[in-house]
């Protein structure tokens, strides 16, 4: 070993972290952007705002970085071997921004949440069709859902979920009897057999 | 070219980019998308220049000293 190799001070982290491949601070960054805009997409009419802004502005700013550091990479002849030697991590981010977008686009995550949530969704919605009291229902998690305005409608059950939509809320409805008639501040989309979208207009 | 300055300098150029919408508004958006993307273009190209001056101190030294100015 020779003396000038331990005199070396060492190159600093972030220099270290800049030549090298995406790894532990941007692959987890753009996974919780992701996860961000997923949720955000399950909820029916979409989650809160400011999470997906927040979610937004990660993705911004991770591909920014990427692409960034992928583009030097390329174009460099030193920085050529780490794009072939770390392909996968190199390809990671991508994929993942691919994968969210074909998910976003075939409106899988609301599909699925609403999937897992639809049994335990469906005996809550008989337990408040089936009440006659006029006690008001607090909020609460059924399913994946955290609901709110939980009341009984003629013909079922409906409910807010919790933090959806930008101006006008949304929930569900559970109608066996086909949507009602029309109301003023409230439309009905249908989801499937006696499930409806239900919006609460502001 | 040889980029001047500290890679982390350039890192927080791009910081401030991309937060300076927060700021003004989003009518500045795309201009400080762009600034930040050339600035972390800089600072990564910066950084390789570091790494390469880094890896090898022996063989500028072959080289003799910089010249002066």
């Amino acid at each position: 070993m020779s003396e000038n190799a331990v005199e070396r001070p060492p190159l600093p982290a972030l220099t270290q972290a800049l030549v090298g491949p995406p790894g532990k601070v941007l692959l987890p960054l753009v996974a919780v952007a992701g996860l961000i805009v997923l949720d955000y997409t399950s909820m029916p009419g979409g989650g809160s705002f400011t999470p997906l802004l927040a979610g937004l502005a990660l993705f911004v700013g991770t591909a920014v970085v990427w692409v960034a550091r992928f583009a030097v990479g390329l174009l460099r002849s030193d920085g050529r071997p780490g794009l072939r030697r770390h392909w996968v991590r190199w390809a990671a981010a991508p994929v993942m921004g691919v994968i969210v977008t074909a998910l976003v686009l075939t409106g899988a995550p609301f599909s699925a949440r609403f999937a897992l949530s639809e049994s335990g969704l469906e005996q809550f919605a008989r337990t408040v069709a089936a009440d006659t009291g006029t006690v008001r229902r607090e909020d609460q998690w059924v399913g994946l859902f955290p609901l709110t305005s939980i009341e009984r409608v003629p013909g079922g059950a409906r409910f807010l979920v919790s933090d959806t939509g930008f101006i006008d809320r949304y929930g569900f409805a559970w109608l066996p009897g086909g949507a009602p008639a029309e109301e003023s501040h409230s439309e009905y989309t249908h989801l499937e057999g006696p499930w409806y979208v239900w919006e609460s207009r502001f | 070219m040889k980029i001047p300055g500290p890679v982390g300098g350039w890192v927080s150029a791009v910081a401030a980019l991309l937060l300076f919408p927060l700021f003004v508004g989003g009518s500045m958006f795309w201009l400080s998308l762009a600034g930040a993307q050339a600035a972390m273009i800089l600072a990564v190209t910066k950084a390789y220049q570091d790494a390469a001056r880094w890896r090898a101190p022996a063989a500028e030294r072959a080289e003799g000293p910089p010249a002066a100015g």
